[in-house]
Order: structure tokens, then sequence, then C-alpha cells
């Protein structure tokens, strides 16, 4: 199994100022470089209360700049501007990080809710896909569809008449561009439908996720990501402690199911989040490990509740004492007991 | 003559034809570059060029690429010279550029421009005709998602509902520069009380009778009080001596002006006709012109610090030093900037 971190939680809460949170952030991701992780990952809000990070790809490129090892993963949202924007910040962001970058798409619903425009339908997205899949290709390309007009070849263009094909620059350093798709109903139809990766969310329970997941059978070696709140602490009393406060703001705040079941905190994060000690945070890991087939987990790992250096204590003890039960396959009894 | 900040620029992250690079090479060669120019410290800001769909590679995401930047560097104002404003989506800019305002804790000059070329226009599928309207209703988006409270703008354009956009940008006021080649978007600059960005294309004169005409609109608008920079974007080149920078930069200013500007109808005859390949005679002469202009800010310390105090007494009051050429090698570019940063600036 592989390890992230994120996606970051870059929002403005208690008092807490922007511009530490984005500091802050950027140190998250070379903590989690230093400890071991295979990727860091950003993603993007809009018109949140906390104003919550909105660009995905100015801060992915500051985690490129700051890392060089992990990669770089990054969560756009398809379905609301030209599909030629967003190919070209992940062209940047992949030579800027010399080929670390994996785009996981998300879904755009609460944008277009919002009234942004764009639309949030799998034609859509499936149609931002193919463009940027062209985009970062080898070769010039036109595009044409409900979505997308490339080239446009308006008469009044003089200059660029005769040019069927738009050549996107510059190229991904990477062949080919990772793809996933982050979200729900709508990403998981996406996934099945062009074969991508779906990468649920950390709010969807176990139950909830079963069938996302069960959509499509992975080829062999495939990634199969999630993402998970996840509380780590030397004793599973610390960690619910920590966890408590956090995610029940996090999930009143976003609207989430804060109301699951009987509404009580236990309720609420039994089979959704991953709270404890390591070797209880093993164990719920592994669940998912085997239910839905997961070997790739986006932790999240660092929330505003904590302090930074608790934040980096976390980060550092699932390095040492969760990553390496998945990873070190034949592991010694003796050597992980030292951890 | 006031004071004056020198910026240098302009990266565009090519990988042309004579100095074919890795992209991933360029794009680490900038980050070098900014912290290099950022431990100078004398050097106000570094400016990134942008265009789209050019053969070369030309950087097409300026806000993105500026993340980068912000995160190698903590001096440094970064700039745009210039955002083609009228290609992108105003409300995507304004959370980009809030954004990178905050990662830079407040370093962030926005400069936007129209653009100009048609096979951008074409491949975003926006009618080049309405590239005025989509800049000032662009502009209006920027100001409304930057402030308290909802946008709620409606357009022709474009139409951003009842949202409030989140974060706001660091800076109480993201200074906005306008890049400007003729008068209309100098006249455009000084309505909206916005710094401007005079091209490489204009000779000192025009540069002079440019912010006249500033300060004169600045004046019927009401704006002069918006502390707008008097931009200009010179190409330069400082070595030991004048014979090693002439011999340094010059051949790739001749390419740079001839082959690249005038392969994009950059340059202007004297009717304001744009001049490409298809008029090789006129776009030699426009080339040469401009060779004269930008010779006066090569050479060595004292022929550039001339240079650049020529510009300030036309009204200039920031000047972009553009030190980035094609295939020279990197350690003369380097002593290039050091020397502007220790032995021109100080002295301007």
């Amino acid at each position: 199994m592989r390890f992230g971190l994120g996606p970051l939680t870059i929002e403005s809460i208690a008092g807490k100022q922007h511009v530490d949170t984005y500091e802050e952030a950027l140190e998250q991701a070379e903590i989690a470089e230093r400890w071991g992780f295979d990727s860091v990952w950003v993603d993007e809000r809009n018109f949140t209360p906390g104003a919550f990070n909105s660009s995905a790809s100015v801060v992915g490129a500051a985690v490129a700049q700051r890392t060089t090892y992990v990669r770089v993963g990054l969560m756009p949202l398809a379905g609301l501007v030209n599909a030629i924007y967003v190919a070209e910040e992940v062209a940047c962001i992949d030579n800027i990080s010399n080929g670390r970058v994996i785009v996981a798409c998300g879904e755009p619903g609460e944008r277009v809710a919002a009234g942004w425009g764009g639309d949030a339908s799998v034609d859509r997205i499936r149609d931002d896909l193919a463009v940027m899949r062209k985009a970062w290709g080898p070769n010039p390309f036109n595009h044409h569809s409900p979505y997308h007009t490339i080239p446009a070849e308006m008469a009044v263009h003089t200059v660029a008449a005769g040019l069927h094909s738009i050549s996107v620059q510059p190229k991904p350093a990477q062949l080919a561009v990772p793809l996933w798709m982050a979200g729900t109903s709508i990403a998981a139809e996406v996934a099945a439908a062009e074969a991508l990766p779906f990468f649920g969310p950390a709010h969807l329970s176990l139950e909830e996720l079963r069938p996302l997941y069960s959509r499509r059978e992975p080829g062999p070696g495939e990634i199969v990501p999630l993402a998970r709140e996840v509380f780590i602490a030397r004793t599973g009393e610390e960690a619910h402690e920590s966890a408590r406060p956090a995610l029940e703001r996090l999930y009143a705040r976003l609207g989430e199911p804060a109301d699951a079941g009987s509404g009580s905190f236990v309720d609420l994060a039994r089979d959704r989040f991953v709270i404890g000690d390591p070797e209880q945070c093993i164990e719920q890991l592994y669940r998912y490990q085997h239910e839905l087939g997961v070997n790739y987990v986006v932790a999240r790992l660092a929330y505003h509740e904590m302090h930074a250096g608790e934040t980096a204590r976390a980060i550092q003890l699932f390095g040492q004492a969760v990553v390496p039960e998945f990873r070190m396959f034949g592991l010694p009894d003796e050597i992980r007991r030292l951890a | 003559m006031g004071k004056v900040d020198v910026g240098v620029g302009i990266w565009s992250l090519q990988s042309t034809k004579t100095g074919p690079r890795h992209f991933s090479y360029l794009y680490q060669e900038l980050i070098e570059d900014a912290q290099y120019v950022d431990e100078l410290r004398t050097i106000s800001t570094i400016w990134q060029t942008e265009h789209h769909f050019w053969y070369d590679g030309y950087c097409p995401s300026l806000l993105t690429v500026a993340g980068g930047i912000a995160a190698a560097t903590k001096h440094i104002r970064i700039g745009q010279a210039a955002l083609l404003f009228s290609q992108h989506e105003a409300l995507r800019v304004a959370h980009q550029a809030a954004v990178l305002d905050q990662l830079s804790a407040g370093r962030l000059d926005l400069g936007l421009a129209l653009g100009y070329r048609d096979n951008e226009f074409d491949g975003f599928n926006i009618d080049r005709r309405v590239r005025r309207q989509r800049f000032e209703e662009g502009v209006e988006v920027l100001r409304r998602a930057w402030a308290d409270g909802p946008v709620n703008f409606e357009g022709a354009q474009f139409s951003v509902p009842d949202v409030a956009v989140t974060p706001k940008p660091y800076q109480a006021d993201v200074p906005i520069w306008v890049a400007a080649v003729g008068p209309k978007p100098v006249e455009r600059a000084a309505r909206m009380g916005a710094s401007i960005i005079l091209s490489d294309a204009l000779t000192l004169d025009q540069v002079r009778s440019h912010i006249a005409l500033y300060r004169e609109c600045a004046e019927a608008a009401g704006t002069t009080g918006s502390g707008a920079k008097m931009g200009v974007l010179r190409r330069g080149w400082v070595a030991e001596t004048n014979e090693e920078a002439f011999s340094e930069a010059l051949p790739s200013l001749r390419f740079l002006l001839r082959e690249q500007l005038g392969g994009w109808r950059y340059l202007v005859d004297e009717h304001g006709e744009p001049v490409g390949f298809d008029r090789p005679s006129e776009l030699d002469a426009a080339a040469a012109k401009l060779v004269a202009v930008h010779e006066r800010t090569i050479g060595r310390p004292e022929r550039v610090v001339r240079g650049i105090r020529e510009i300030a007494s036309a009204g200039a009051d920031h000047i972009i030093f553009g030190t980035r050429f094609d295939s020279l090698p990197r350690a003369k570019y380097l002593r290039s900037l050091e020397l502007l940063a220790t032995e021109v600036i100080p002295h301007v």
C-alpha cells in the first residue's frame, strides 16, 4: 500500500491568518516528504466561510517547489472552465516538479449549485478529461463537442485561418500524467467509463463507499485510492480527544453527515474516520484494504485545532508506525515492535 | 526624477529552436533565478510573460507558476508582464491571484493585458473582437471578488452571482498593472487608476507621450491619487565592458526582436499595422529601430545607469529590465543580474 498526505486543510478558523495557514501547509508537505510519504495532496474549494484554499494549481506549484521526491497530488475541478486552462496549469506544475504530478479531477457540483456556471454532468466531465489528455499528448489536436470547440476557426481570426488544430504547450514532463477521479457518484461513474482509478472522499463511510468502489474491477496493479481523515496519537484516548473537535467542526460546517445515525460523534466516526493509536489505525486501514481493495490511502492528518507541532508529530508517527506495516512486506515482528 | 524601481524579466520558459531545453530544466532554472534575485535584494520585482499554443512552450499559466516562485522566495515581488486577461475566466483569475497573494504574503503585482494573437483567442473559442469588453468586465469582477461581500456581476462576457470569493488577497489593494503598446490601454489604465507597463516596442519619445497621456487622462478621470506606477519594459544586459555586453547580448536581441516578435506580428509600422514575416524588409527595419532603442540599456554599469535614468526622465518610475535572452551562457547571465543589482540599481 502507498500513502499520501492530504488534501491539505488550508483554511482560516479561530482567528488564524490565511498567510500562516499557507505557510503551514507547505511545511506539512516538507514533513511528509521527510517521513517517507509517497505524495502530498492539494484540493480547492470556493466560497467557503473558512476561506478554504481556492486554487489547487497555485498551491500545487508551491508544494512542487518545496519538495523533491513526493508526488504532487492536484485536485482541480472539472466542468467549470475551458479544460485547456487546467491542462496548461498541470503541465507547468509537472515541469516544476520534474514529473511528479498526479491529477485527481473533482466534481464541480457545489460550484455549479452556487451559480458559477459550468456543468457537473458525467458527459461534461468526460469531455474535460478528453481535452486534457489531448492537450498533454504529443501531437496537435482539435476537439469538437457540445462543451468545447477547439479551435473555433472563427473567420475574424484571420491570422489563425487554415489552422485546424492547436498544440497546447508546454508538454508535461511525464509521458502520461496519472489521472484519477475524485468525488462521489458522478466521479465513480466517470471513473468506470474512463477506466480511471476512483478516489473516494474522506467523509463517506465504508458502507457508502462500497457501491462506488464496486462499479469496476481494477486491472492488475492498478491504483485504488481512498482519502481518509486520520487522527493518530500514542494512545487511543489522545487520538479521540484531538479528533472530536476537529471533525465535528469540519463536518458541521461542510454540511456533511454530521447528523448521520444517532448524531453522536462515535456513530459519526465509526467506519468513516481512522482514529486511534498506531495499532488501531492499522487495523482500521486493513478493513478498507480488504473490503474495498484500497491500495493507496491519502490521510489528512493535519487539522487546525492541532498545533503545528502536534501535526508534525502525527505525520511522523503515521510514517513510522503505520506506513511500514503496509509497505514493508515481511517486516519481522521484532522490528515492528520497535516502532 | 523621483525614485525608480527596477524589476527583472521577463520569464517565458521557452524551449526555442536555437536554445532547446527540457521544460523541467527551464522551470528549475526559473526557480533558481528567482532565488538568486531574491537574495540580491535591490531588484524589486520578478516579471513573467504569457502566451498560449506557441511552438516553443511559452509559459501559459503565470499565476500557477508564480506559486512556485512564491514558495522559493521571501522578499521579491512577483509580477506578470503580462497575463493575457481577456483570454481567461475572470473569476478563476480572481481566486488564483488571491491565493497567490496570501501564499506570498502580499507580493503580487498583477499585470494584465488584452492579448492580441488570433491563434490564442481561436484556441480558447473567444472572439477577439470582445477582448476589450472581457478585459473591462473582468477587472470589475476582480475588484468585486476581492472586496467584502458577494460579487453579483452581470455583464455581456461574465456573469457571477451572489457568491463571496474566498480567501481575499493579503494586500488590501492588489496593484493592477495594465500592459500597453498603443494609447487605448493607457487611457483605460488611467481611468482605472491602474499602473501601466509600456511595451518594449516603444521608443523613448513614445514612452514620454504615453506617460503624458496617462497623466492627462488620470486628471480627467480623477484618479491621480491612485499611486499608479509608470512601468517600462526595456531589454537590457550588463557586463564589465561595453564590448563584452554588446557581443554577448546584441545577437540575441536581434533574434528576439525579428524572429520572435516578428513572428507574432507584435511589431507595427508607422501606420500602426502589424509587421510579420510576410513583409521582411519592413520587419528588418522595425527590428533595427528597436535594437537602437534597447542598446541604451546594454553595456557596462555606467552606461546602463544612464540608460535607465533616461527612461526615468521620460516619467517612468519602474523599469522592467528585460534580461532574459535565449541561449546565452548561464554564468554570464547571472553575472549580468549581479552587476545590475550591485553596480547599476544603487546608482540610478
